[in-house]
């Protein structure tokens, strides 16, 4: 029999065990506990202190300047002030403000922090005659020499995961915002710890009173966690970890940290892939407005979209968006942060969001796609898609919208003319500033928006005669001159391979002896396919490279007539040297890049170089103007001028009319442009007929100035005849007047029939002297 | 003699009486261009056309004002050793001016200041070929910047 002092001291041993147990597991409990707190905490302050978010790059159009003389049409600078969000108003009150008295504007512009100093807002004068601006003064009456406005943002580049935002810090933030999402999100977030169980309750019985969701139980810290650290499952223990994380962030932050970070983080809304979050680009996605210049009928439409913004889609559900917004607005009154009088017609107000079509912020994709490969050429992909770069670019809001305008519409024009079908046609567009060679406009699709293949840097088409310049350039310096004769009787060139090329002019006819100028202008096949084998092959080769071209290509004689390939952008770089006075610069999209605190990381400065004796360009570019006067470029009668300004250029056409080219300056800007068939088919369109279209219109409605040069001094103009070249005058029958090398010019005199008797033409000019 | 020389005076003015009279009579002849597809056949001999590269003195009219503010603000970037905003200013001044040797000077003595000797010749060639002809103080300048020697 077991005693009961044995029972007992088996009792008190097995006690023991229990509870070593039960203690055991608690300060196991306990210490595993610590520690989740302790990762848990080392969590939230790790992604709170380092990088929170992948900016992507912001890409920026080149500012509008201002100044004097400056050529610009008022349409194009309503435009630019539209792009830029500034609205129209009856009196300036504060920044993004214009208005109009008559033919004068009054702005009141933003200011910027640009790389070479601050440009303040201030309030301006300026009007605009003669397509020129002719006044430009400060309100006080000071004449103002020079001034800029914001460069607009065009679009980004964007990291692989589908969040964009714009970062904010809560100095850009307008109070009322703050104080609203507050107000709406969570009252107590002043003075709570994280976790408000007050706001649960309250938020629960106010939506049971208004019969619906008008307060979230989670207090803006809660939320945040969930956004930033978790995602948006629902549970009791995602719950509670998301509740102890926000305790972590409320002991270690302060309420404006937080505040700061939950504005840039809370999703807004979706374009396209893209995902809006913060209320930075939500202003600008939405309203299309910097966030600081929000009024509380904008802030309460963007605080209502926090409780759901597919659901409250301005554009997809503009009944719901209402009345959200409305709810918003009263919730405002009721926590003073809005007059009753003020509500009261806030609440009458539509919407006021910007339109579907303005609402893409991709709106520019083929020059996009030339600035991403330019930075790629420095920067690593995801530097480019995570860092918050700030991209500044050369382009000209106003002329793209011109180009792609231009270039849409005149293939329209050309289908139904030619009984086309619909959409067959193609072309794409590279715009260059004259002299800085900075890319101000490009198109690569007549569907300018779409974002594929790029036509005008990835075709490669043969140029036909756009090449002939290269050739004629070569002649020129070779001993040539404008007027010496070349023949353009039948040629015929036998190649490498045995096989005999006869090229033949367009019109199949040949015109004898006629001057080199005229070979030029009336683009005859014949004698410039003779030019080209007499100068050499080689010298052809190495006056295209000296022009620009990177590119290598085969050195056969039909490189005469442009059996070569480029896109568009490379005959722009090409003609660009022509028409800079013989210099070669390298076009360019971009001008620099900077942190997103301003610091500037890399310039992509301006460089030039001589490649081409002044007095041959000279030459060159009067043949070229020629072309325009009286030549395949004749029909470029530009629209909308008191007087045709000087322009220069060539148009080219490819067997079977495959291909029609046309490339062309005035005194400011150049624009090359292919027009022809993804499938390479034949066209009825001539270089003429076709591409020198669509740059008419677009030069029509550009305003520019004359080419003008400056004449070398080894240059001199002298009269010649125009059928033997030979020394003539001015008031003789078939006299032109050329420019010449000095020592070059005919001294055979050409025999002389007047034009006008001699006496009267005399003494009228003696009168106009 | 005087009477000679009455004579003589006498025909001459009627030899340039019969000239003008002889005008009268005479209507312009149009001229044949050889090119089928040309404009009215009495432009397109260019005696005053606008649409071609002028013969007339080159004017540099351009944003004087605009362009003559912004370079006192370079070159106040360029004398307090601030190369870099001085270059960038004047590739803006160079956008609005572009025949300015001036910018061009301005680019060879910041180019040359930051140690790219190469770049502050090719800015220098291109300001001579753009300066007024002449023995002026800035082509003296471009001069010696291209010949790699300061100013």
């Amino acid at each position: 029999m077991v005693s009961k002092t044995k029972i007992r001291k088996k009792h008190n041993a097995s006690m023991p065990a229990i509870k070593r147990w039960l203690i055991g597991a608690l300060v196991l409990s306990i210490f595993l506990s610590l520690a989740g707190v302790v990762a848990l905490d080392y969590v939230v302050r790790e992604k709170f202190e380092g990088k929170k978010w992948s900016i992507p790059a912001r890409v920026y159009a080149r500012p509008l300047e201002l100044y004097v003389s400056k050529p610009l049409r008022s349409q194009s600078f309503e435009y630019e002030l539209s792009r830029l969000s500034y609205v129209q108003v009856e009196r300036l009150t504060a920044p993004g403000q214009w208005l109009k008295n008559s033919r004068e504007y009054k702005v009141f512009s933003r200011g910027f922090d640009f790389i070479d100093g601050q440009e303040k807002a201030k309030k301006f004068s300026l009007k605009i005659e003669s397509s020129r601006v002719s006044k430009l003064e400060s309100f006080s009456g000071e004449d103002l020499a020079l001034l800029r406005l914001e460069p607009l943002e065009i679009g980004g580049i964007y990291p692989n995961h589908p969040e964009n935002r714009t970062l904010v810090s809560l100095l850009d933030v307008p109070p009322l915002l703050g104080e609203t999402l507050i107000a709406v999100e969570d009252r107590g977030f002043v003075s709570h710890y994280g976790v408000s169980p007050k706001s649960i309750l309250r938020a629960a019985l106010a939506n049971i009173r208004a019969g619906g969701v008008v307060q979230g139980g989670s207090t803006i810290t809660q939320q945040l966690i969930k956004n930033f650290y978790l995602d948006s499952r629902q549970n009791l223990g995602r719950k509670i970890l998301e509740s102890l994380m926000a305790v972590s962030l409320e002991l270690h932050y302060s309420k404006a940290q937080i505040l700061e970070t939950y504005i840039n983080e809370v999703y807004l809304g979706q374009s396209g892939a893209q995902g809006i979050h913060g209320f930075g680009l939500a202003s600008q996605h939405y309203f299309g407005r910097p966030l600081i210049e929000l009024n509380s009928v904008q802030i309460a439409l963007l605080v209502g979209l926090v409780k759901g913004a597919s659901y409250y889609n301005p554009w997809k559900n503009p009944a719901r968006a209402l009345e959200r917004r409305n709810l918003v607005l009263q919730i405002m009154k009721d926590g003073q942060l809005l007059t009753a009088e003020d509500y009261n017609a806030a609440v009458r107000l539509p919407l006021g969001v910007v339109t579907r079509s303005r609402k893409k912020l991709q709106p520019y994709p083929a020059f996009l796609e030339l600035v991403r490969r330019q930075l790629l050429q420095d920067y690593e992909e995801s530097d480019l898609k995570t860092e918050g770069l700030a991209i500044f670019t050369t382009l000209d809001p106003q002329a793209q919208h011109q180009a792609e305008k231009s270039l849409s519409q005149t293939l329209n024009t050309l289908e139904l003319e030619h009984s086309l079908t619909k959409g067959g046609l193609q072309s794409g567009l590279a715009m260059l500033a004259l002299g800085s060679a900075e890319v101000l406009a490009l198109v690569g699709d007549r569907k300018v928006q779409y974002s594929g293949f790029n036509r005008a840097i990835d075709i490669r088409r043969p140029i036909g005669s756009l090449v002939k310049p290269a050739v004629y350039l070569a002649a020129l310096g070779e001993g040539y001159s404008l007027s010496s004769l070349i023949s353009d009787a039948p040629v015929a060139v036998r190649g490498p391979d045995q096989s005999v090329w006869k090229p033949r002019n367009f019109s199949r006819q040949s015109h004898g002896d006629v001057p080199l100028y005229k070979a030029l202008a009336s683009s005859f096949n014949q004698a410039t396919a003779r030019l080209g084998m007499s100068v050499g092959l080689n010298l052809v080769e190495s006056t295209l490279q000296a022009s620009g071209l990177e590119r290598s290509f085969a050195v056969v004689p039909s490189l005469l007539l442009g059996s070569l390939e480029l896109s568009p952008l490379e005959v722009a770089s090409m003609y660009h040297t022509f028409a800079a006075d013989g210099f070669y610069t390298k076009p360019r999209a971009i001008r620099s890049v900077q942190t997103p605190q301003g610091e500037t990381l890399k310039r992509y400065a301006l460089r030039s170089e001589r490649r081409f004796p002044s007095s041959t360009i000279y030459q060159l570019n009067y043949a070229l103007s020629l072309v325009m006067q009286d030549g395949t470029g004749q029909r470029a009668k530009l629209r909308n001028e008191a007087e045709q300004r000087v322009t220069a250029g060539k148009t080219g056409t490819t067997n079977n009319q495959r291909d029609s080219w046309f490339s062309g300056y005035d005194g400011d800007q150049l624009v090359s442009i292919w027009v022809g068939r993804d499938d390479n088919g034949i066209t009825p369109l001539t270089g003429s007929t076709g591409a020198l279209r669509i740059w008419a219109d677009l030069m029509s409605n550009t305003p520019g100035r004359s080419l003008t040069m400056a004449k070398p001094a080894n240059l001199e103009y002298y009269w010649v005849d125009s059928v033997t070249g030979n020394a003539s005058g001015e008031n003789c029958r078939g006299a032109r007047l050329l420019p010449f090398e000095l020592g070059q010019q005919p001294q055979k005199k050409s025999r002389c029939e007047w034009r006008k008797n001699p006496v009267i033409h005399w003494w009228r000019k003696v009168w106009q002297n | 003699m005087k009477v000679a020389l009455d004579f003589r005076a006498s025909r001459v003015l009627m030899l340039a009486f019969a000239c003008v009279s002889g005008a009268c009579s005479v209507t312009p002849v149009q001229v044949e261009d050889a090119t089928p597809s040309s404009v009215e056949a009495e432009t397109s001999i260019n005696r005053s056309a606008p649409r071609v590269l002028s013969p007339a003195k080159f004017e540099n009219d351009k944003a004087k004002a605009a362009s003559d503010a912004l370079l006192q603000q370079a070159y106040e970037q360029y004398d307090q050793d601030r190369w870099q905003r001085a270059v960038h200013m004047a590739e803006r001044g160079l956008r609005i001016d572009r025949y300015n040797a001036r910018w061009h000077l301005l680019l060879a003595k910041c180019y040359s200041r930051l140690g790219d000797g190469k770049r502050a010749q090719e800015f220098a060639s291109q300001g001579l070929a753009y300066a007024p002809s002449g023995k002026t103080s800035l082509r003296k300048d471009l001069q010696a910047l291209m010949m790699g020697t300061k100013p």
